[in-house]
């Protein structure tokens, strides 16, 4: 039929059908006139319709389901690794269930096997198959054990515990449970919740269907952690960061979902307590207290509205059972119980209260559990050290990474999943490389691979990405990457962006520098395009580094370095950014901080007396208090979302001198936490601070012939050193109420250090008993010289610098950076007498002489990281401070290396000496490692 | 994966390349809610295709988007139930019918559940005929009987009133009726 015949029958039928029946014949005669065919086609679907019955009246697929025959029992007969497919018991939303027989070890279990299909849904599909894996770390008389997670003839499959039993929800439809029943099955079902989520698991599907009751009365949790999540709706890196970290499961179980699952929100424990919140009121009522007749409606339900009190229906339910059910069923996680056992807590003495004499229980028995610890007790990688506090708080920490190259700065992923930390570096600036690990024990795996320093690792809020740091000035200055977790390579997200968190759909928190090295916190949406300032230090070579905003979004905590790139104490400011705020915490270094999830807390990690440990504070008008003491130091903090615990990285630092020389390489400082190694003129002596208990860090010396080591000065906290090339003065820069000043100290004589300047940092001596050394005016960095008695300070120039690196030996020559006007330094050398500065390096590079003027040794980089990079030491001809310099300097070691006698050391952190051949690094271990550690309540 | 949420978007704004991306994400997401609808899961509940489509726009879109992605959204999920349910008719061994094929009662096959395979694939058959001579009756049944939307639903989708979707739902049901009884094309 063509269109055109199609249209005169539409047109034919409804108007017959507008005609009463009996006239329709005639009507129809009449008008298809004599083709007979157009009649009979319009006659023929008349007819089709007078028929009244289903056709096509349900929807296919409900008929299909309705009418296919069962599945076939796919797999049962075979064998599938060493498992012997018995029958299939059931099959879900990413696979079948089969009972089959293990025959090495000859016992029942039940395998589940993934759908093909579910594997297109890879985000999904691997996070199951990685839940399963840390779902079989859990060990626990009430949760369904999972013994293995394989693979095999091109199958995905989990093998499980076989139980047999009846599940709650079967159990429910059977018959009521008495009260005492409902809440001996309710102890159980928190027990197991309580375990895994001490394990960082999540259920997200607790439901009657989920809980098995065995015949001897136990009750088992099924399908821990196997609950299926959305995929990730953003893969694809910098797009599209703000999705939603992950929904939860929809399906035939949206009456038991929690409202943040409804709502796409990201979950924690939490959810897991209103599930069962849910469970508990089905279990005394009979009755579900969201229900709607779609899907849609019960989600409304769960979002909006509040249930009738279990009253209502059992007048018998005690006044406490109502309110605990009640506050289970809050819509906010944080109006809810905090863990499981804060509910077994409450719930315990109901039931005992309730249970007749004696306490027989016809149908549930009550299982004895072993402590969470003794269940930790079998599996060797749990180290539960105990370290008591003054107030005896018992705090008990987990360690939970094991590397021999340490790691640092620890986040957590928003499900608490997974652990991110820089693995092999230092906390702050660091060669080492960004890793994540699964917790509790997976592998940890790489995800960078950066030549360059990397910092402030955040996970995206999906989860799905890590946002890190790259700096190496001027090349990069702070521009914020972000790698996929999964698989794939870094891109670049924001130039001019460091310690980046996302604060919000669409907002991110951030630290941008507005010129030179002023660093400051600002807000915006992922464009960039609205930047709001928040704080920026007054001084302008202050860098507020990270940045963390209150949960209640009104507060950021803010780290940040002083004028002298020194940490100070943190300080809390306004969200709005109407005032530079308050400083917080205790007057130290602080280099890290954190809230409590409810606002309540800072947390922060701060260097006081010597020591870096861990400080917290009520929110807003509390004294600073310290959490953690001892040796190991603890840097980088990440709070748990239910805020009973927090990470840290944990570990003891020590510094070696190491010289090189034509005879091969040996230690020559004792044992301590060694740094700054400088030569004495004739190579004979070797200088450095060492730290020896954890409040001075003094200047010692080793005698290279003798091998003798010892202090010289002493009772300071020395930062940096010069030491005049006669050998008969030193100059210090040490802390001193908040600052750093400068001090004359005479080497070899009992004459007490004289302080020289209240404020300087980076002294250098010249020749002449001067001493050039880094101050401030104003907001400024400046680049002064003093005489000996300071009594004559003066500016060497009237520009602004940033940092000082060196001086050379004749006095003459100040290697500094100073601020551009874009986020940016250059790095000069500055004529200390007078005349133009001079362009050392076209891009970052740290120049320093030895000690008697004859070499020169140059890095191209800024920050000098022990055992990377490289240097190269350049001869310079007699008389001369510089190597050869084109206008715009030197651009890389190429440029040295057609210089005669120019040697390249493969160690960017070298002290040389007079001989190309001598030379010293520090060797650093820090040895840290994350821990877990037990919040004290 | 692509984000359906963004696609769908710029499909809505005439983006004829997004709905090519659309397409493979929302057809997976489908086939795997189908197979778990039709393996398991039946006893007690009465399954709604619609609450089928709506699980997987839940997981899949942003439930922010306005009203009109959704449209689309259920647009696309209708003509891949169909695509999907006729593979399966197909792959569990359903002939393909020919003009010699008998005449086959439908809602009784489908009371029975007997014949039901080969009655999707006659009824996907017919319907392209039907829509080579009236494309929007073919898609009214096609979202009404293979994506479970109301009539509501298929009116707002394709822009008409919902008194012309029930005269275009009647018409076509009638005619495919004519069809499968008799087996003429």
């Amino acid at each position: 039929m063509n269109p055109e015949k199609w249209k005169r029958v539409e047109t034919l039928y409804f108007a017959a059908l507008e005609r009463p029946l009996e006239l329709r014949q005639a009507f129809l005669h009449d008008a298809c006139q004599r083709d007979d065919e157009l009649r009979a086609t319009v006659e023929s679907i008349l007819a089709a319709d007078a028929i009244d019955d289903d056709f096509l009246a349900r929807p296919v697929l409900e008929i299909a389901a309705a009418t296919l025959p069962p599945p076939e029992n796919g797999l049962a007969g075979k064998r599938i690794a060493q498992y012997e497919i018995v029958s299939m018991l059931g099959a879900g939303g990413m696979g079948e269930v089969y009972l089959a027989e293990d025959t090495r070890l000859n016992r029942k279990v039940a395998i589940k096997f993934l759908y093909p299909e579910s594997a297109a849904d890879l985000p999904a599909y691997s996070r199951t198959l990685n839940e399963a894996r840390s779902t079989a770390a859990l060990d626990h008389p009430n949760i369904c054990a999972v013994y293995e997670v394989g693979e095999a003839e091109g199958l995905s499959f989990i093998v499980m515990q076989y139980i047999e039993g009846e599940t709650l929800a079967a159990r429910l439809e059977r018959e009521p449970l008495s009260l005492v029943e409902a809440l001996t099955i309710a102890e159980q079902v928190l027990q197991a919740l309580s375990e895994a989520h001490a394990h960082g698991v999540i259920h997200r599907d607790i439901k009657p269907q989920n809980i098995l009751l065995t015949p001897r009365g136990e009750v088992k949790v099924l399908d821990f952690g196997l609950a299926k999540r959305l995929p990730d709706l953003s893969l694809d890196a910098a797009a599209r960061l703000a999705a939603p970290s992950e929904i939860a499961t929809i399906g035939g179980t949206a009456g038991y979902m929690s409202p943040e699952q409804v709502e796409g929100h990201a979950v924690d424990c939490r959810t897991d307590l209103f599930s069962f919140g849910v469970v508990l009121y089905e279990m005394v009522t009979q009755r579900k207290p969201f229900s709607g007749e779609t899907t849609v409606q019960t989600k409304t339900a769960i979002v909006q509205h509040d249930p009738p009190p279990l009253s209502r229906f059992s007048p018998d339910v005690p006044h406490a059972l109502d309110n605990i059910v009640r506050s289970l069923l809050a819509k906010q996680p944080e109006s809810r119980p905090r863990t499981a056992d804060d509910v077994r807590v409450q719930l315990e003495p109901l039931r005992k209260q309730l249970a007749p004499a004696g306490g027989a229980m016809s149908l549930v028995k009550r299982v004895v559990l072993s402590g969470a610890v003794a269940a930790f007790a079998g599996l060797g990688f749990w180290l539960i050290v105990r370290v008591y506090q003054p107030t005896r708080v018992p705090l008990q920490y987990t360690q939970l990474t094991h590397f021999s190259d340490g790691a640092a700065a620890p986040i957590l992923s928003q499900d608490e999943r997974l652990l991110g930390f820089i693995r092999g570096g230092a906390p702050f600036l660091s060669r080492g490389q960004l890793w994540v690990k699964e917790l509790p024990d997976g592998e940890p795996r790489q995800l960078t691979n950066e030549s360059k320093p990397i910092s402030t690792p955040y996970f995206s809020p999906d989860g799905s990405h890590i946002a890190y740091t790259i700096t190496d000035p001027p090349r990069t200055a702070w521009d914020t990457w972000i790698v996929p977790i999964r698989s794939g390579t870094s891109q670049k997200l924001f130039s001019n962006t460091t310690g980046l968190t996302w604060i919000g759909r669409d907002r991110i928190l951030f630290s941008r520098i507005q010129a030179g090295m002023h660093m400051g916190v600002v807000t915006s949406s992922e464009s960039q395009s609205d930047i709001r300032k928040i704080y920026f230090p007054d001084h302008e070579r202050g860098m507020a580094h990270y940045s963390y905003l209150s949960p209640d979004g009104q507060w950021v905590l803010i780290v940040e370095m002083d004028h002298t790139a020194a940490f100070r104490s943190c300080r809390l400011v306004p969200f709005d950014g109407s005032s530079t705020g308050k400083l917080v915490g205790p007057d130290g270094t602080c280099t890290s901080a954190a809230w409590s999830p409810d606002g309540k807390w800072m947390y922060f990690v701060v260097w006081f007396n010597g020591e870096s440990h861990i400080w917290r504070q009520r929110f807003p008008g509390g004294t600073p208090e310290q959490l953690t003491f001892g040796p190991m130091q603890e840097s980088g903090i990440a709070v748990a979302r239910d805020g009973r615990s927090l990470i840290t990285a944990m570990g003891l630092r020590q510094g070696v001198i190491w010289l090189h020389d034509e005879s091969g390489e040996r230690i020559v400082s004792p044992e301590g936490d060694a740094e700054n190694p400088r030569f004495s003129a004739t190579n004979h002596r070797i200088y450095y601070l060492l730290r020896r208990d954890i409040t001075t860090r003094e200047l010692w010396v080793t005698d290279l012939l003798t091998g003798k080591s010892e202090p010289l000065v002493t009772g300071f906290d020395i930062v940096r050193y010069d030491v005049k090339l006669d050998e008969t003065q030193a100059v210090i820069a040490a802390d001193s109420g908040g600052k750093k000043a400068l001090w004359l100290v005479s080497i070899g004589e009992k004459a007490a250090p004289k302080q020289i300047a209240a404020e300087g940092d980076h002294p250098f001596f010249r020749p002449n008993g001067e001493i050039v050394f880094q101050g401030v005016e104003g907001k400024k960095n400046y680049l002064y010289k003093i005489s000996a008695d300071g009594s004559r300070a003066e500016k060497v120039t009237s520009s602004e610098i940033s940092t000082t690196r060196s001086v050379s030996p004749d006095g003459e020559w100040a290697m500094v950076f100073v601020p551009t006007e874009q986020a940016n330094t250059k790095h000069l050398v500055i004529p200390i007498s007078g005349g133009e500065p001079k362009q050392l390096c076209a891009g970052a590079c740290i120049a320093k002489w030895s000690p008697d003027g004859r070499l020169l040794k140059i890095t191209f980089s800024v920050f000098e990281i022990p055992e990377k990079g490289e240097t190269f030491i350049v001869p310079l001809a007699p008389g001369e401070m510089l190597p050869p310099l084109s206008p715009s300097g030197l651009r890389s070691g190429a440029d040295l290396q057609e210089l005669p006698g120019v040697r390249r050391i493969p160690n960017e952190a070298i002290t040389i000496s007079t001989d190309p051949g001598t030379y010293a690094y520090v060797k650093t271990t820090l040895n840290q490692n994350i821990y877990r550690i037990a919040l004290p309540r | 994966m692509a984000d359906v949420t963004q696609l769908l978007i710029a499909w809505a704004d005439g983006n004829r390349e997004a709905l090519d991306q659309i397409v493979p994400i929302v057809h997976a997401e489908l086939r795997r809610l189908a197979r778990r609808y039709m393996n398991a899961e039946r006893s007690g509940h009465t399954l709604q295709t619609s609450a089928l489509v709506n699980e997987a726009y839940l997981r899949l879109v942003d439930a922010r988007v306005h009203w009109q992605s959704r449209a689309h959204f259920f647009g696309i999920s209708a003509r891949l139930m169909r695509q999907i349910l006729i593979d399966y008719a197909r792959a569990r061994g359903g002939y393909k019918r020919g003009a010699q094929a008998n005449a086959v009662p439908l809602n009784e096959a489908m009371a029975r559940g007997a014949r039901l395979d080969d009655d999707l694939i006659a009824v996907d058959e017919a319907l392209l005929r039907l829509a080579q001579m009236d494309e929007r009756k073919a898609q009214v049944v096609e979202l009404r009987f293979f994506g479970g939307l109301t009539e509501a639903e298929i009116a707002e989708l394709l822009k008409v009133s919902e008194e012309t979707v029930r005269r275009d739902w009647r018409l076509a049901k009638a005619w495919l009726r004519r069809e499968l009884d008799t087996g003429t094309p």
